[in-house]
């Protein structure tokens, strides 16, 4: 496009791509060593049990949530029944709970003592030890708690797939002798593949990053390993040495998950495309489809709701104190700074590379992206270990010190959540033509007055939805906030795997409906977009 | 003497990666002049525009305005630099903007800016527009708003992209009569690029030929 921008719109991309992976760089530099005597402790006696039950954890998610994200969005586009058009965005609301949300209402509900229990045990006069629930405090817990949160990822992008398959494709099956489930597996599920591999990928990411579901269920993975590691052994060093690992895997499923979005491309309809028929389902059929449907909405969302509401009612809303007014602002000061930040770097930079067209910059723009995979205790830790050093080298020339100061954290925010707010931008930039930039420079308009004049106020929804997008990503945030917050500093977050790790769950259920209802924010806008895919 | 042409292009060569999209073009247009360029879709009519207006950075060759180098070598001056108008077939009216910010966009710096926007209105037949959107209004009266916001910053040069294609027969007779008058009081250089000969016959007082890059004397 424009032959003359300005060199800072080019420079301007490149410097915030510096503050994005330094951290990482950080963390990466510790594999050079020195190795430590906890590094060989590790390895001689955790490093084997990390690895065994982090592969267990993700092959166990990954099949929980191929299986329910595959079937229902099959359901919902294939079949006719009570209910569909509300399935169709309901079975995102689990993502509204975070996974450490779902771990403490499981436990409050399954545990010996739990509601679950104590139900079964007056509905049939049954005596104190008798439980009917297995104790859900393991790695089945665990996997069973990560699945029915993340499915959405698997269901959102398959669903798409399933939408966008033409139906003459699967007619084609049929003459060719296959039956409704060959045409499933054979040609439809196939077709779907890049798409579900890379939601797939998405929730085996989250899944490694999670701090607070593992760590409730005493589940011994990397990121527990990490935690440990450094506030049991005050190792920094071998922290990000064990954070180095995870990284490297990590990046497998991100190069994968990338890989696989470029191929959806591929696979999506062609310009034969027509619309696929639904199976009209009666009487008891239609049970299946509803049951497939709603079991994951009520396991994922309905029941952790349901819990959430009675603990909060028995607290008789004594959970309103100060302490949890005090979290609250503090949770939001945070998430709008951030969301504020995240917003003006994204639509800084997409109005820069939008000048400057080229191959360099646009990876450099991707290349900002990366933090959604990262997992926000290794970027804590990647924050930490520069904050200390340059605490070191420059605290007694400016006398302010970066540990333990909210700049680590919004740091580690908007790095983790600039992801988000990139795309709200991005997407509202698709929809102003080059030609409103053009007629705006050969009126004299170039560089900031563009930005600011028409830019801005033509993209205030995309700005404003980025903003909320990385609020609700912050309020959810745990590790990274337990990790880098200053002394005596909580949010809801904190507040609430505090509450929990001393079984209060009565008082972190205010915290938690919190939690939920800003987590609840991004999916209003997913469920626009579900519902303007939906074929007329 | 002769004064500098208002545009002057010599030798120019332009590329996307490989591919020539303009080749050896030369080009005068002095105050007043209206020219065509004809072409089919895909024969570099618009690439030749945005090269004038320095939204392409050339391959070879030199442009002049006003004698003044804008695109050589070793300079491409900012778009915004080169007092230059464009109408563009889809008007690109700033959607958030009213009808008179629209027109005063280029303006807003000058003391008299609402005397031109009160010529420009009257001259254009739109003074009971000015206070709606570009939303709110026909596609006629939007691309009368597309010329009056072009001419208001009275640029040296008016370049106009196919500007009439999307209005129909009637529209565009009743636009043509006008804009002729309106040219002809403001001396103002036109280059119009077109598909369609007829209408260059009406507008313009020579009409030169692209095709597949090469421009030829009609």
């Amino acid at each position: 496009m424009g032959a003359h921008p300005r060199i800072y719109w080019k420079i301007l991309p490149f410097v915030v791509a510096g503050f994005f992976i330094v951290p990482i760089v950080v963390v990466l530099s510790s594999i050079s060593g020195p190795y430590s005597d906890n590094w060989q402790h590790l390895v001689d006696y955790v490093l084997l049990d990390y690895t065994f039950t982090s592969l267990c954890l993700v092959m166990g998610v990954a099949f929980l949530a191929l299986l329910i994200g595959i079937s229902t969005a099959w359901v919902v586009t294939n079949y006719s029944f009570i209910g569909k058009s509300t399935f169709e965005w309901a079975l995102i609301l689990p993502l509204a709970i975070p996974p450490y949300i779902l771990a403490y209402t499981f436990t409050g509900l399954f545990d010996s003592y739990g509601d679950a229990n104590n139900l079964i045990r007056q509905i049939f006069d049954l005596g104190e030890t008798f439980t009917f629930f297995p104790n859900v405090r393991n790695l089945p817990g665990a996997i069973i708690v990560f699945g029915f949160t993340l499915y959405p990822y698997v269901y959102l992008v398959t669903r798409n797939s399933f939408l966008n398959q033409s139906r003459s494709l699967r007619e084609a099956g049929r003459l060719l002798g296959l039956s409704q489930f060959q045409v499933f597996y054979k040609i439809a599920l196939p077709l779907a593949r890049p798409a579900f591999i890379g939601g797939l990928m998405l929730v085996i990411m989250e899944t490694l990053s999670d701090f607070g579901a593992v760590d409730h269920f005493a589940v011994q993975t990397f990121t527990t390993g990490i935690f440990r590691t450094w506030y049991g052994l005050y190792d920094l060093d071998t922290a990000m040495q064990l954070s180095s690992l995870l990284l490297f895997v990590i990046a497998v499923f991100y190069f994968i998950e990338l890989r696989m979005r470029k191929d959806v491309k591929h696979t999506t309809n062609n310009s034969t495309f027509t619309m696929l028929a639904e199976v009209d389902t009666k009487g008891l059929k239609a049970l299946v489809p509803f049951v497939v449907c709603f079991s994951p909405i009520f396991i994922g969302f309905v029941l952790p709701i349901t819990q959430l509401i009675v603990w909060a009612i028995e607290a008789n809303m004594e959970l309103l104190n100060a302490r949890f007014l005090k979290t609250s602002l503090n949770t939001i000061i945070l998430g709008v700074s951030s969301g504020l930040i995240c917003a003006c770097l994204a639509l800084v930079l997409n109005f820069s590379v939008r000048l400057n067209t080229g191959d360099l910059l646009g990876k450099i723009k991707s290349l900002l992206s990366i933090g959604y995979a990262l997992p926000g205790l290794i970027l804590a830790v990647g924050i930490m270990k520069l904050f200390v050093y340059l605490d070191s080298q420059f605290y007694s020339v400016f006398e302010i010190a970066l540990t333990g100061s909210l700049v680590g954290l919004l740091l580690a925010y908007i790095i983790k959540a600039y992801a988000l707010a990139n795309s709200a931008i991005e997407s509202g930039y698709t929809r102003i033509s080059t030609s409103i930039d053009n007629s705006a420079q050969l009126l004299g308009s170039s560089g900031w007055r563009l930005l600011r004049k028409i830019h801005f106020p033509l993209m205030k929804a995309s700005f404003l939805t980025a903003v909320l997008l990385v609020i609700s990503e912050v309020v959810k945030e745990l590790p990274a906030t337990l990790v880098l917050r200053p002394f005596n500093f909580e949010t809801l977050a904190v507040t609430t795997y505090m509450y929990a790790a001393e079984e209060r769950m009565y008082q972190a259920a205010g915290t938690s409906i919190a939690i939920v209802l800003i987590g609840l924010i991004p999916l209003i806008f997913l469920t626009k977009m579900i519902r303007s895919s939906r074929p007329d | 003497m002769m004064s500098d042409p208002v545009l002057k292009i010599e030798g120019l060569y332009h590329a996307y990666k490989n591919h020539e999209i303009l080749k050896n073009i030369s080009l005068d247009l002095r105050a007043g002049q209206r020219i065509a360029v004809l072409g089919e879709s895909g024969s570099g009519k618009s690439t030749l525009l945005r090269c004038i207006a320095g939204f392409e950075t050339i391959k070879r060759g030199r442009i002049s305005l006003n004698g003044q180098i804008v695109s050589d070598n070793a300079v491409t001056a900012p778009t915004e630099d080169r007092n230059l108008g464009m109408v563009l077939q889809e008007r690109a009216l700033f959607p958030h903007l009213t009808v008179k910010k629209n027109i005063m966009f280029g303006i807003d710096k000058l003391p008299h800016k609402q005397s031109i926007l009160a010529d420009l209105a009257s001259l254009f037949k739109i003074t009971t527009i000015l206070d709606k959107f570009p939303g709110e209004i026909s596609g006629g009266e939007q691309q009368r708003v597309a010329f009056a916001r072009s001419l208001a910053p009275e640029p040296g040069l008016l370049m106009l992209d196919e500007p009439f294609s999307a209005l129909n027969q009637e529209l565009k007779e009743e636009l043509y009569t006008e804009l002729i008058r309106i040219f002809d009081e403001r001396s103002v250089a036109v280059l119009l690029v077109t598909h369609d000969v007829a209408e260059a016959a009406k507008l313009t007082s020579s009409q030169a030929k692209l095709d597949c890059g090469v421009l030829t004397n009609n």
